[in-house]
């Protein structure tokens, strides 16, 4: 893959006056994303996700590593590098609302440099992209949450930069407007072919769009690989039980192949989840289900969802 | 180059802004005569230096370049903060030329457009009050430029605290109140004692105002100014003022960007 981005060895610490407020928010995270290909960063709350965004557009200085974007390194280009990305941060306005559309396009686009003809296509084209020709001439306040949104993205895309920084994007909307921007994301990878790096909670976002995706806990990358690849390993290692009586199942939890122990219970059946280490221990569970005379009414493979690997690994 | 259509982008942006909240614009020149006329009165009728109209215009080119000064010397601070409140300062701090230029593109565009509704202000009180100023273009707008460029150093100071610590507004409130009293805004310096003088001409509007008096009041010309020295020392001053304005600012934008503090509001 020739990487768009390649985020190498990179850590940040907020230092402060008392050594023991040191905080060392992104620690050795290392990363590439290629052309027309789109990345989820998934992490709980405090994970380093912002960070790292920040970091990569050079809003943040490193303490550590680097990041190259088109094979220049950020901090050494920052006048080459940054035309060459477009971000939209997450709880931020990102526009002059008292401006229109256009007015907001123009202007972000002459502080990327962009003018005359070279601004007037690019300008026309999103327009195009994100359907906004009708409200090209309305002030940015009188348009909806999701419109404001799409401008806002159509704003990090005035100079057709390489790599396109979206952190919740999704957050705050609603249901439409969040497809909405879902599949603009999806047209900007694979019919304008960005690199994508997105951030969400929103474990259907990534599952719905993302190829890959990195979950980064406590500062460190904890899993990065393909979503399909990811849900197929977590999906061999789960399995749910659907048994007849309740039976001393928090004993299952001290069994060093498994990973994660789920237990329901309701008046028609009881359902046991386990998460393997090991999927050769699964006969060993079997023993001591038939030890303590439990009735297994059946037994299925679960296929894991984006959310529960997301919780398995970030607990 | 590309710093002109900066330039060109931020005036387009003020005008568009300007003709948003033209209501406010009008509004605030409106208050503006108001506040002068109102000391313009009772200055003349407390006869303070006795009732000469000379006194008159020494104050009023003292408040016009007062209100000046306020203005220019808050864009830089007042726009960090507005621009961190929108959500766009992040975008501006990413964008190729980067927040210093952007900051002083603005500060360029705003002093331009101030000029408009200050001439307007300056003759409308000419004629209300009947002062008579000399106004010799070229000596005004050279002082007013070096002046400015002064202002703008301070200005690039308090931006950079802005950058960082943000909340800045009590402390350019008491600078800008400083100004009034402590640079002959109202009373000439040479009535102050020896060492406030001294004080006074360390300011960044001080020398500015002493000039502009000797043009518009005295009918002094340039040469004159810089034959006497004023002009050295006028030079000097601003230069000092940028030079530490401009430091201070890219060391507190990069001690903001360490911290991670820019654009956080």
């Amino acid at each position: 893959m020739d990487a768009i981005v390649e985020i190498r060895d990179l850590s940040k610490k907020y230092t402060s006056l008392f050594k023991k407020r040191d905080v060392l928010a992104v620690d050795g995270v290392s990363l590439e994303v290629g052309k027309a290909e789109i990345l989820g960063f998934l992490g709980p709350n405090g994970a380093g996700k912002t960070t790292t965004i920040k970091l990569t557009c050079g809003l943040l200085k490193p303490t550590k590593g680097s990041i190259y974007i088109d094979g220049l390194e950020v901090e050494k280009n920052r006048r080459k590098v940054l035309p060459k990305l477009g971000a939209v941060l997450e709880g931020t306005r990102n526009s002059h609302w008292p401006l229109t559309i256009k007015e907001n396009l123009t202007y972000f686009g002459n502080l990327k440099n962009l003018r005359g003809r070279t601004l007037r296509r690019n300008i026309e084209h999103i327009l195009e992209l994100f359907d906004l020709q009708e409200k090209a001439d309305v002030p940015v306040k009188m348009l909806s949450q999701g419109m404001k949104q799409k401008l806002a993205i159509a704003l990090a895309l005035i100079s057709d930069p390489l790599l396109l920084l979206l952190d919740e994007p999704t957050s705050n909307l609603d249901v439409k407007s969040s497809r909405l921007i879902k599949e603009k994301v999806r047209e900007l990878a694979t019919e304008e072919g960005k690199a994508v790096i997105i951030t969400t909670h929103n474990m259907e976002v990534a599952q719905e769009i993302c190829e890959r995706v990195a979950i980064i806990n406590k500062g460190k990358i904890v899993a990065l690989d393909r979503v399909e690849n990811l849900i197929h390993l977590f999906s061999e290692q789960r399995y749910e039980f659907k048994v007849q009586n309740n039976f001393g199942w928090e004993e299952l939890q001290k069994l060093a192949f498994v990973k994660e122990v789920q237990y329901q219970s309701n008046e028609t059946c009881n359902t046991l989840t386990l998460t393997f280490e090991d999927t050769a221990g699964l006969y060993d569970v079997m023993d001591i289900l038939r030890s303590k005379k439990v009735i297994i009414k059946s037994i299925n493979n679960k296929k894991a969802s984006l959310e529960d690997i997301f919780l398995s690994l970030t607990v | 180059m590309n710093i002109l259509f900066l330039l060109k982008a931020e005036i387009v942006r003020e005008v568009l802004l300007a003709r948003r909240y033209l209501f406010e614009a009008i509004v605030s020149l409106i208050m503006v005569y108001i506040t002068f006329m109102g000391i313009y009165f009772a200055v003349r009728k407390l006869a303070i230096g006795g009732d000469d109209i000379s006194i008159a215009s020494y104050q009023l080119v003292g408040f016009l370049l007062w209100i000046f000064a306020m203005s220019t010397i808050g864009i830089f601070s007042d726009e960090i903060n507005a621009s961190a409140l929108v959500g766009v300062l992040e975008q501006i701090f990413v964008s190729p030329n980067g927040l210093l230029r952007f900051i002083i593109c603005k500060a360029v565009s705003r002093t331009l457009i101030q000029i408009i509704p200050l001439v307007t202000l300056l003759l409308i009180l000419l004629f209300s009050t009947g002062i008579r100023l000399k106004l010799d273009l070229l000596a005004i707008t050279t002082i007013l430029s070096l002046t400015i460029a002064g202002f703008y150093g301070l200005g690039l100071f308090f931006g950079g605290l802005a950058l960082l610590y943000k909340r800045i507004g009590p402390v350019t409130m008491m600078v800008r109140g400083a100004l009034l009293f402590v640079t002959g805004a109202m009373i000439p310096i040479d009535k102050f004692p020896a060492f406030l003088q001294v004080v006074a001409k360390l300011f960044p509007m001080t020398q500015g105002l002493i000039m502009l008096r000797k043009v518009t009041v005295k009918g002094d010309s340039l040469w004159a100014l810089i034959q006497n020295g004023d002009m050295s020392i006028l030079i000097i001053n601003s230069l000092i003022y940028l030079t530490v304005g401009l430091a201070t600012f890219k060391v507190m934008e990069n001690l903001s960007r360490n911290k991670g503090v820019i654009g956080v509001y």
